[in-house]
């Protein structure tokens, strides 16, 4: 878990370096790309992934889905710039076609299948507690009853040490 | 020995910042001072040491210029760098309590975490983890303050992996393992309630209260599962080797009866033959 924290943030940093490395190449050429905010999409597209990555069939890859993630803030950047509609519904076009389906079936694991699967861990976990409290009872009852034997043999080893004892009289 | 770290704590909060705010604000004034003539003051640069021992120095350590706004200059001396903010001056002059309590805690809220990990087979790799992110950022706190005593190059070039570790891998660490401290909490913390009931008479060799044990399992059974799974799981671990620690103790009770049987035995064997013995040398 901690790894795969530090790898995320170790690879979003890349990412958000090469964004900078891009904007600053365009500069060159005369493209002045300002970024006011965009940045701050990454935290609703970021959650947009995360149930996204519940609703896929296979294992979702963390590395490439950041990777996405800034290709898609990348290209957001770029396309506010140059403020075109039809760039727009072609971004927004495909950040659906890429993340509609999955998202949609994230959502209904999220919401509804997770829960009842939590439910269902703690009904389990509460299962096998109370099976072991019940064997802790029958280990309380081999414990007593072995003690209860253990003082009268300790007490019938007595009385017969005591009759052993010689008394010729 | 709490209230005594939070008086030591209470000390060091309350009491030395307004002495180190005093001691930049002072400088702040000097300069402002000297340039009052001459437009104010526009920058200042050049902060060395006057003293070879800055740490007992207690006033004129440090030597810098001071330039105006109509390009006069002062050279002006100091107790700290120049570059020392407030902060950088409260945690040189904290004298490592505050910089210890706050490792402490972070080596307490690792120590725990180390205890929630949820899969066991990894907890050694999650306890290593725990102590790599600690070590590094104890050795951050080490470092708050440095600057107040004069920025070497190898401090300034320990800016960047500083920032790092303490915007990114202390945030990392403790979001990622607040999960586990909990967990670590309740294993630590939480006791199986037929523990307090058993463990003393098992301790003693005394009987165990068995009504109140059946009332406590019985109250356990009525729970409809409100708290989180860890905490189930815990208390199964727990009720596991409780339950072992009773078996021991009963086996070893069982084994023990054996003996005072066969000792019995022998006692009464003995008996029957100190009886044949006299009944012989009676008739002889």
């Amino acid at each position: 878990m901690l790894g795969r924290a530090f790898a995320g943030v170790g690879v979003a940093l890349i990412c958000g370096l090469a964004i900078g490395f891009i904007i600053d190449f365009l500069h060159l050429f005369g493209v002045n790309i300002h970024e006011r905010g965009s940045v701050l999409l990454l935290i609703p597209m970021g959650l947009v992934s995360w149930v996204a990555s519940k609703g896929r069939t296979g294992e979702t890859n963390f590395i490439v889905e950041i990777v996405i993630v800034f290709v898609f803030l990348g290209s957001v950047i770029i396309v506010a710039h140059i403020a075109n509609w039809f760039l727009w519904l072609c971004w927004i076009g495909a950040y659906a076609a890429v993340y509609a389906k999955p998202f949609i079936s994230g959502w209904h694991f999220v919401s509804v299948v997770r829960p009842l699967e939590a439910h269902a861990e703690t009904q389990a976990a509460l299962g096998a507690k109370l099976d072991m409290d019940a064997e802790i009872a029958e280990a309380t009852l081999r414990y007593e009853r072995a003690r209860a034997a253990l003082e009268d043999a300790e007490r019938e080893a007595n009385e017969a040490q005591q009759r052993a004892a010689p008394h010729r009289t | 020995m709490v209230t005594h770290l939070i008086a030591v704590l209470m000390l060091i909060t309350v009491g030395t910042p307004a002495h180190a705010q005093s001691s930049h604000a002072l400088v702040l004034e000097q300069n402002y001072q000297a340039c009052s003539t001459h437009g104010g003051v526009h920058w200042f640069a050049y902060s060395n040491p006057i003293v070879k021992d800055v740490a007992s120095c207690r006033a004129n350590c440090f030597q810098y210029k001071v330039f105006c706004k109509d390009q006069a200059s002062f050279t002006l001396t100091s107790r700290y760098d120049m570059h020392a903010s407030d902060s950088d001056i409260f945690w040189y002059e904290s004298f490592g309590a505050l910089k210890f309590l706050i490792v402490a805690v972070l080596v307490f809220y690792a120590m725990v975490a180390s205890f929630g990990t949820k899969d066991p087979s990894v907890r050694a790799h999650g306890a290593a983890g725990n102590a790599l992110c600690v070590a590094l950022v104890a050795f951050d706190i080490w470092t708050w303050g440095a600057v107040a005593v004069g920025i070497s190059d190898a401090l300034a070039f320990y800016s960047l992996p500083g920032a790092l570790i303490r915007y990114i891998v202390f945030p990392l660490f403790a979001i990622a393992r607040a999960q586990a401290f909990l967990r670590g909490c309740n294993y630590l913390f939480v006791r199986h309630p037929a523990s307090s009931i058993v463990s003393p008479a098992l301790r003693s060799q005394a009987s165990i209260d068995t009504r109140t044990l059946v009332r406590t399992l019985a109250g356990g059974a009525a729970d409809s599962g409100t708290a989180p799974a860890y905490h189930y799981e815990n208390q199964t671990e727990k009720a596991r080797s409780l339950r072992d620690e009773l078996q021991a103790k009963a086996a070893a009770a069982e084994a023990q009866t054996k003996i005072e049987l066969r000792r019995a035995e022998l006692a009464e064997a003995k008996r029957r033959l100190e009886e044949a013995k006299w009944r012989s040398e009676r008739k002889r």
